[in-house]
């Protein structure tokens, strides 16, 4: 009698896996966070900030930039060799990549090139922008394949990050 | 070639001479920041190149402030990163490095490829007849690869030396800088170009990722920061602190 219940569960069990709409489940998946258009081409400076996810670096002078991937660039002053300080951070949104000339910081806000002013202590200052330059670096997708995903939905705004999370049957995958 | 440098040596310092003066960071409006060899953007001359997946772009930055783009050229599938050398631009892709002339530097022009035998990410650092490119296979793993270019149409692929887990790289004189990631950098004499010999291996608790030569210091980008190191002994650097976290 046992042996039927459990071999009946298997088949129900096998039955509702082929069913697409209800098979996962709450499973990990990556959730995109949306920011209004404004919100995300915002730059600005603010106080130093943790470096969590430090990524390309650059210098010029006694500074060294550090971008924090998709947030912003970490400003690290460097004259005092021994006791490195980090001074300020710009927040822009996916920035990935950043050069110096001067004191003008060229990097990318969203997929434009931005041309960023910092002669002035603790302020930034847009001088100028080119849009949609590097349309590879939309977030469109998360940051891994072979995962679940909730769908990027373009009416809700761009999307600045992904966020793993425990999502009830995510309709997008990769 | 060594006149140059010792200009450009100069040049920085008195950038450092004038900024201690002021202490407000103020840079000349003309001189050029560093990138580290993973970039995908760097200035040379008057002119920003930048790389996306599978084109250079390049905008004349003559006024500082306010770009104006000139072109785009078609390089190749999944290219990662630039770096300038010269009149040259070395561009890393998944399979192979391509050599650029910016003889006009509005419309670089394509000279050569060399393509890899092994598929991965891949900085490259150049200097006179000498190439460097890591190539790290995405399952562990990779090489240092050494190009003879001293015919810049056919770039020779002349030694592969195996390494752990490479990142980027950086040269000063004769010692060449490999980040290892979790195994710290390695340092290699490449007096013989062709032949580099480590000659040193830094691991210091943290993950390297790449580095810029800046002087007597070599600025390394690590995991969660960065570190600096006191190169004044080229083969041996010395850690002088971290920002982290």
């Amino acid at each position: 009698m046992k042996h039927v219940f459990l071999t009946f569960s298997l088949i129900l069990l096998l039955l509702s896996c082929s069913d697409k709409n209800n098979s996962l489940g709450k499973v990990d998946a990556y959730v995109p966070v949306y920011a209004n258009m404004h919100d995300a081409t915002q730059i600005s400076w603010q106080s130093p900030q943790a470096i969590v996810n430090g990524g390309k670096i650059a210098t010029i002078g006694n500074r060294v930039y550090q971008v924090e991937a998709d947030k912003g660039i970490h400003v690290i002053d460097i004259s005092t060799l021994a006791a490195p300080v980090k001074v300020g951070f710009i927040k822009n949104s996916l920035c990935r990549e950043l050069s110096l000339k001067g004191n003008y910081i060229y990097t990318n806000n969203l997929t434009d090139l931005v041309v960023l002013d910092v002669s002035n202590a603790n302020t930034v200052t847009v001088s100028s922008r080119i849009s949609n330059a590097f349309p590879d670096l939309a977030l469109q997708y998360p940051p891994a394949t072979n995962c679940y995903f909730v769908c990027a939905d373009p009416e809700k705004g761009i999307v600045i990050e992904w966020k793993l999370q425990q999502v009830d049957n995510p309709k997008c995958s990769r | 070639m060594k006149k140059k440098l010792l200009a450009v040596l100069l040049l920085w310092t008195s950038f450092f001479a004038m900024s201690c003066e002021k202490k407000s960071a103020v840079n000349s409006s003309n001189s050029t920041g560093q990138n580290g060899s993973l970039t995908r953007f760097i200035i040379t001359g008057n002119y920003l190149y930048t790389i996306s997946n599978d084109a250079l772009k390049v905008y004349d930055i003559t006024n500082s402030s306010a770009p104006v783009y000139k072109n785009i050229v078609q390089v190749g599938f999944a290219i990662q990163t630039i770096f300038p050398y010269q009149d040259k631009l070395f561009i890393g892709s998944n399979t192979a490095m391509y050599i650029y002339s910016t003889a006009n530097p509005e419309l670089p022009k394509k000279l050569s490829e060399a393509t890899y035998f092994v598929r991965g990410h891949d900085p490259i650092v150049a200097v006179d007849s000498v190439a460097y490119s890591t190539v790290r296979n995405e399952f562990g793993g990779g090489v240092l690869n050494c190009f003879n270019i001293k015919d810049i149409s056919t770039p020779q692929n002349v030694n592969r030396v195996g390494m752990t887990n490479p990142f980027g790289l950086g040269i000063k004189d004769s010692a060449l800088y490999v980040c290892e990631a979790d195994s710290g950098i390695k340092i290699f004499n490449i007096a013989k170009a062709y032949t580099p010999v480590l000659k040193n291996e830094m691991k210091f608790n943290e993950t390297a990722y790449d580095v810029i030569v800046k002087n007597k210091i070599l600025i390394c980008y690590i995991k969660g920061g960065v570190s600096l190191f006191d190169i004044a002994d080229i083969y041996t650097p010395a850690l002088i602190a971290t920002v982290k976290n």
